[in-house]
C-alpha cells in the first residue's frame, strides 16, 4: 500500500527544475491565462467591495435595512461559493458567472468587516463630537468612516486572493482561457509538470496580489486597537451585538423566507428563464411531487458521500490546526519563525489548487480529505492561535507564581480563553469545508454531491441542480447555525460571551 | 527571623535597543510575618520586584530569598501566593471554581468545606456559584485574595490588588484584608500607589526612588493593631502618611511649582 502510494507520488511530484523549465516553456500562454483571470478577478473585487461598502454604510444609516438584510448577509457568509457556481453559470453569460463569483466571494467578507468597523467607533468620541454639536452626517464621515478603516482594509486585503479562486472556481465550471481553464485541462491530460507550473503561477499570482494589498493598507491597520483586526483575522458575523440574530432559533426560519422572497423577486425582476431557473415551489415538486421519492434517495446518496468526505477532512485540518496551534504557543522561538509562512500560505487559494492535488494524491478520500483539511487547517491554526493569546497575562502568571508550568497554564488557562476562537474558528471552517469537499468531489473522485451537481447542470437537469444547491446552502447554514447555539450552551445559557467580559474586566475599566 | 531578601538585586530590560535598569543593586529585607509595602511613582521597579520574587522573573544580576530558601523552591512546593490588579479570574469558572484552582495546580485535593470556608472568610459564602462577569469589582477581588490564601501560602504576593477599585471599595477592602492576614501572618509584599493603604496596612513601608536617584528608604509603621477607622483620624497615621508623600516627591526639583 505505502509502496503503492510512494510510486504514485513519484511520478506526480516532479524535479523542481522540470517545474521551472515548464514555467519558462510555457510563459506566453501563462501570461494570457493569467491576463484572463487576474482582469475576471479585478472586476469582481471591485464589484463586490463596492457593493458591499455601499451596503455597510446604509446599514449604519439607516438600521431598518440593517434589521432585515443582516441575516441575508449572516447566511451568505455561509454560502459554499462552489454551490452556486453551477447556478450562476446558467444565469450569466460570457465571463458573467466568473466575475460574479469573484464578487461574491469578497462581498460578504468585505460587508462584515465594514460593519464591524463602522460600529466599532468608541461610544465616547460620538458622545465628543454631537456634544460639539456635530450631526449624524459629521459623527458617520468624521467618526465612523475613519474608525472603519483599519478593519475595511482587513476586508480588502482578505479580498485580493479570494477574488482570485472566486473567478478560478468560475473557470473551473467551464471557460477556454485562464488559468483555472488551462489547470483543469494539464490535470485531465496528466501533463504533470505543466499542472504544477500553472498551480505554482496561481499561487505566485495569490501571493503577489495579498502583499501588494498589504503593504497599500498596512497604514491604516497600524492605527487600529482591535489585534484581531490587526492579524487579518476575517470579522466574525457571529460577534458582539450580531450574535442575537444568529442565536436565535429563528435564524433558519427568518432567512428562509427572506430567501424564498427575494429569489421569487429576482426572477421576476429579471425576467428569468423558468427553464433554467426553477422556483421554489419547483424546489418543493422536485422532493414531493411525482417522482419525488427517487430524487430524494438520489440526492440523500449523494449527500452522504459528501458528509463523509467533509467530516473526515473538517475533523483532520482542525485537528491538525489545534495541534499545532498548541505546540507553537508553547514553543514562541518557533513561532516567530513559522507564523509568517503560515499567514503567507492562508493567503493561496487551496481549492483553486484541487487539480493538482487530485494529480499527486488521486482520485479517492485521500485526495479529498487532504483538500479540505488544507482549506480548514490554515484558517483555522490563525484563529486559534489568537484565541491562546487572548488569556491575559496575569491568569497566566498566578498559575506559574502558584507553582504550575507552561503546559499546566495552557490546559486551565489558555484552552478556555481559546474556546470562543475556536467556535469562530469551526463556522469559519464548515462552509470552506463543504465548499473544498464538493470541489474535490466533482474534480478530483467523481461522486457526491459536487459531482451530482455538475452532471445535472451538464444534462440540463436544472430541478436537480436547484434542489440540490437549496439542500446543500440549507445544510450549510444549519451548522453554522447549529454551531452558534452549541457556542450558546457551553457559555452557560445566553450570558455575554466571555470574550466580552474579560474584555470589561481589564485593568481600569472593572468596578 | 529573614523573610523576603534581596541582594544586590538587578534587573535589566532591553526596550527597543536601549537597556532599561528596572533595579539595579537593589537591597531588602524584611522580617518574617511581617506586612511590608512597597510605594513609589510608576516606573520605579517595584512590580519587577515582585515579579521576582513570584519567581515569574529572574534577576540579571544579584540573589533572592524567602524564608531563607531560593524562591524557585517555595514556587514550586506551591508556598506562594499572588493577586494582581486584574483578578485574573476565568470567566468560564465560577467563584468557587476559581478558588479551587489554586488546588489544582498544586495538585492537591480540597479538604471537605475548604473552598466555602475561604468563601467565608472573605465574605462571598453566598456567591459561591456566581460567575466573575456577575460580581462586582470588589467582589472579582476578594476572590482573588480568597485563591491566593488558598493553599496557605508562607508568603503572599500582592500587586495593586485594588488599584481598579473606588477609594470607598478600596477602604472597606483593605481593612478585610488585614483581618485576613491577621489570622495567618503570612510573610507580606504589598505594592500599592496609595499612601493612606500603604499606612493602613503595613509595618513597614519601603520608598522607592524614581531613576536617576535611586533611593529607597524605608519607614516603619508603628500603629497598633487591629486598625481601624479610627485608625485613619490618628495623628500618628496622618503624620506618617505625611512623612512618606514627602519622601515620594522628595527627589523632585521644584515641588512647589509642580504641575500634576
Amino acid at each position: 500500500m505505502s509502496a503503492l502510494v510512494w510510486s504514485a507520488l513519484v511520478r506526480a511530484v516532479p524535479a523542481p527544475a522540470a517545474v521551472l523549465h515548464q514555467l519558462w516553456a510555457d510563459r506566453a500562454t501563462l501570461t494570457a491565462n493569467g491576463a484572463v483571470t487576474l482582469r475576471e478577478a479585478a472586476v469582481g473585487y471591485l464589484w463586490g467591495n463596492g457593493a458591499a461598502l455601499v451596503m455597510g454604510g446604509a446599514f449604519v444609516r439607516v438600521p431598518w435595512i440593517e434589521r432585515s438584510l443582516l441575516r441575508i448577509a449572516v447566511a451568505g457568509y455561509c454560502l459554499p461559493l462552489v454551490v452556486v457556481g453551477p447556478i450562476l453559470v446558467v444565469l450569466f453569460s460570457g465571463d458573467g458567472a466568473k466575475v460574479a463569483l469573484a464578487a461574491l466571494s469578497v462581498f460578504f467578507t468585505t460587508l462584515l468587516c465594514a460593519l464591524q468597523g463602522l460600529k466599532a467607533a468608541p461610544p465616547a468620541s460620538v458622545d465628543v463630537v454631537r456634544s460639539l454639536g456635530g450631526g449624524s452626517q459629521t459623527i458617520f464621515w468624521r467618526v465612523r468612516v475613519p474608525g472603519a478603516l483599519p478593519a475595511v482594509c482587513a476586508g480588502l486585503r482578505i479580498g485580493a486572493p479570494t477574488a482570485l479562486l472566486g473567478a478560478v472556481i468560475g473557470e473551473y465550471f467551464g471557460a477556454n482561457d485562464g488559468l483555472g481553464a488551462a489547470l483543469v485541462q494539464a490535470q485531465s491530460a496528466y501533463e504533470v509538470a505543466r499542472t504544477w507550473a500553472i498551480a505554482l503561477a496561481l499561487a505566485v499570482l495569490a501571493g503577489v496580489l495579498y502583499g501588494a494589498l498589504a503593504l497599500a493598507t498596512a497604514p491604516a491597520a497600524r492605527w487600529s486597537m482591535d489585534d484581531a483586526v490587526a492579524v487579518g483575522l476575517p470579522a466574525d458575523p457571529a460577534a458582539g451585538e450580531r450574535g442575537p440574530i444568529l442565536r436565535s432559533s429563528g435564524f433558519l426560519l427568518w432567512s428562509a423566507a427572506w430567501g424564498i422572497g427575494l429569489w421569487y423577486l429576482a426572477i421576476f425582476a429579471f425576467h428569468l428563464d423558468h427553464y433554467f431557473v426553477k422556483t421554489p415551489l419547483d424546489v418543493a415538486r422536485y422532493f414531493f411531487g411525482p417522482g419525488g421519492g427517487a430524487n430524494r434517495t438520489e440526492l440523500a446518496g449523494a449527500l452522504g458521500t459528501t458528509l463523509v468526505d467533509t467530516g473526515v477532512g473538517l475533523a483532520a485540518g482542525m485537528g491538525l490546526a489545534i495541534a499545532a496551534a498548541a505546540l507553537l504557543a508553547l514553543r514562541p522561538g518557533v513561532e516567530a519563525v513559522v507564523m509568517p509562512a503560515v499567514v503567507f500560505l492562508r493567503s493561496i487559494p487551496i481549492v483553486a489548487m484541487t487539480p493538482l492535488i487530485a494529480l499527486v494524491f488521486g482520485r479517492g478520500l485521500l485526495a479529498v480529505t487532504v483538500v479540505v483539511s488544507l482549506v480548514v487547517f490554515f484558517p483555522t491554526l490563525v484563529i486559534v492561535r489568537s484565541g491562546l493569546q487572548a488569556a491575559p497575562r496575569a491568569a497566566g502568571d498566578l498559575v506559574l507564581a502558584m507553582g504550575g508550568n507552561a503546559s499546566l497554564v495552557m490546559r486551565k488557562v489558555r484552552a478556555g480563553y481559546a474556546l470562543p476562537w475556536l467556535f469562530t474558528a469551526a463556522r469559519n471552517a464548515v462552509p470552506a469545508a463543504l465548499g473544498g469537499a464538493i470541489l474535490a468531489e466533482w474534480l478530483a473522485t467523481g461522486a457526491g454531491a459536487g459531482n451530482l451537481l455538475v452532471v445535472a447542470a451538464s444534462e440540463s437537469r436544472f430541478d436537480t441542480l436547484w434542489a440540490g444547491s437549496v439542500v446543500l446552502v440549507l445544510l450549510s447554514g444549519g451548522v453554522y447555525a447549529g454551531l452558534g447555539m452549541v457556542e450558546r450552551a457551553a457559555q452557560g445559557g445566553g450570558r455575554p460571551s466571555y470574550r466580552r467580559a474579560a474584555l470589561l474586566s481589564a485593568p481600569g475599566r472593572s468596578g | 527571623m529573614i523573610g523576603l531578601e534581596a541582594r544586590h538585586v538587578s534587573r535589566r530590560f532591553v526596550l527597543g535597543g536601549a537597556a532599561v535598569d528596572a533595579l539595579d543593586g537593589f537591597d531588602l529585607e524584611t522580617p518574617r510575618g511581617s506586612f511590608t509595602a512597597l510605594i513609589g511613582r510608576s516606573g520605579c521597579g517595584k512590580s519587577t520586584l515582585l515579579r521576582l520574587f513570584a519567581g515569574l522573573d529572574r534577576p540579571t544580576a544579584g540573589e533572592l530569598s524567602i524564608h531563607g530558601r531560593p524562591v524557585e523552591e517555595l514556587r514550586a512546593r506551591h508556598k506562594i501566593g499572588v493577586a494582581f490588579q486584574d483578578a485574573a479570574l476565568l470567566p468560564w469558572r465560577s467563584a468557587a471554581a476559581n478558588i479551587r484552582l489554586a488546588f489544582e495546580v498544586a495538585g492537591a485535593a480540597p479538604g471537605p468545606g475548604a473552598v466555602s470556608s475561604l468563601l467565608e472568610r472573605v465574605g462571598l459564602a453566598r456567591f459561591s456559584g456566581a460567575r466573575p462577569a456577575q460580581l462586582s469589582g470588589g467582589m472579582r477581588q476578594r476572590v482573588a485574595i480568597a485563591r491566593a490564601l488558598a493553599t496557605d501560602p508562607e508568603v503572599l504576593l500582592l500587586d495593586e490588588p485594588f488599584g481598579a477599585l473606588d477609594d470607598l471599595t478600596r477602604q472597606r477592602m483593605n481593612a478585610e484584608l488585614q483581618r485576613i492576614w491577621l489570622d495567618r501572618s503570612p510573610t507580606t509584599l504589598l505594592v500599592t500607589h496609595s499612601v493612606a493603604e500603604a499606612v493602613f496596612l503595613a509595618d513597614r513601608v519601603i520608598v522607592m526612588g524614581s531613576p536617576p536617584r535611586r533611593l529607597a528608604v524605608a519607614i516603619d509603621i508603628p500603629l497598633e493593631r487591629p486598625r481601624s477607622r479610627a485608625t485613619l483620624r490618628t495623628e500618628a497615621f496622618h503624620a506618617a502618611c505625611d512623612r512618606l508623600t514627602e519622601l515620594l516627591f522628595a527627589d523632585e526639583s521644584d515641588p512647589g511649582g509642580a504641575n500634576p
